[in-house]
């Protein structure tokens, strides 16, 4: 009766040995999963905040003028800064979204003459 | 009187213990499932846009020239028109959507009789515009999904005009 008892509680104590292990495992698990979904959120946001701030330095480039602007596209804000400077257009550009600056961009474009 | 057996407490505790085991290796497959397949959804997605908006941008960029690049309509579909001239006569690239499809017609120019199914298809696509907002080059393309994205080019020669 007593060896029964001693062979059940050994049973028992490597069914929770390995219980243990498991949590373990799915924890990991669990981490790399949801560190995976997050690289892939921020991924598509640095993608689409290329897009974004390539688009703003294309129609910059088609119209280059010294202006500030701020356009809303979706979850993310476009904020252009022109300055000109020896004949030479630079701008800013930079894209946020509510988890902070995703994306910069500077580029310049030269002052075609009169 | 048949006496009565009651499972003994540690078989209960084991019983429980592989239940719990199995309820949360369940849990987890499934979440894990769930989770990769959303993910890989997504990324499928924001792939497709992204592959058919870079095919366009390179397109426009490589056929960059006076008078090449040209914003349209082929058989009432928004098009992107691309000439070259080889040994003298002109040839059209014609880019549009149709029928799903992203297609790209090569022809050589005046052809007649060239409906929009002649078009090669290259990408799975729902819905592409073309427009010149003052020389510069807005496509929208939106795939199979319903999602719309937005690229804008500004050619250096500029945009040229659709010969007939």
């Amino acid at each position: 009766m007593k060896r029964r008892g001693t062979r059940s509680a050994l049973f028992l104590g490597e069914l929770l040995f390995c219980l243990l292990a498991f949590a373990l495992c799915m924890t990991v698990c669990v981490r790399l999963l949801v560190r995976s979904h997050t690289m892939g959120r921020e991924s598509r946001d640095l993608v689409e905040a290329v897009r974004l701030a390539t688009n703003a330095a294309e129609e910059f480039r088609a119209a280059p003028a010294e202006t500030q602007t701020t356009a809303q596209t979706g979850a993310f804000t476009v904020a252009l800064n022109a300055t000109k400077n020896d004949g030479l257009y630079a701008a800013h550009i930079v894209v946020s979204n509510t988890d902070g600056q995703v994306y910069t961009l500077d580029c310049a474009v030269a002052e075609v003459g009169p | 009187m048949e006496q009565r057996h009651f499972p003994r407490p540690d078989r209960v505790a084991a019983v429980l213990l592989c239940l719990v085991f199995l309820f949360f290796s369940m849990g987890f497959v499934l979440m894990g499932g769930n989770v990769y397949q959303k993910d890989a959804a997504q990324a499928d997605e924001n792939a497709d846009t992204r592959t058919v908006l870079a095919y366009l941008a390179n397109q426009v960029r490589r056929a960059d020239a006076a008078g090449a690049v040209a914003a349209g309509q082929f058989s009432g579909n928004d098009a992107l028109f691309f000439y070259q001239t080889y040994s003298g006569d002109t040839y059209v690239t014609c880019i549009y959507c149709y029928d799903g499809f992203l297609r790209e017609l090569f022809y050589q120019e005046g052809a007649t009789g060239l409906g929009p199914d002649a078009g090669e298809a290259i990408l799975a696509l729902s819905a592409l515009t073309v427009e010149d907002r003052d020389g510069v080059l807005a496509l929208s393309a939106t795939n199979i999904q319903g999602d719309t994205a937005l690229l804008q080019l500004t050619p250096r020669c500029g945009l040229g005009e659709v010969r007939e």
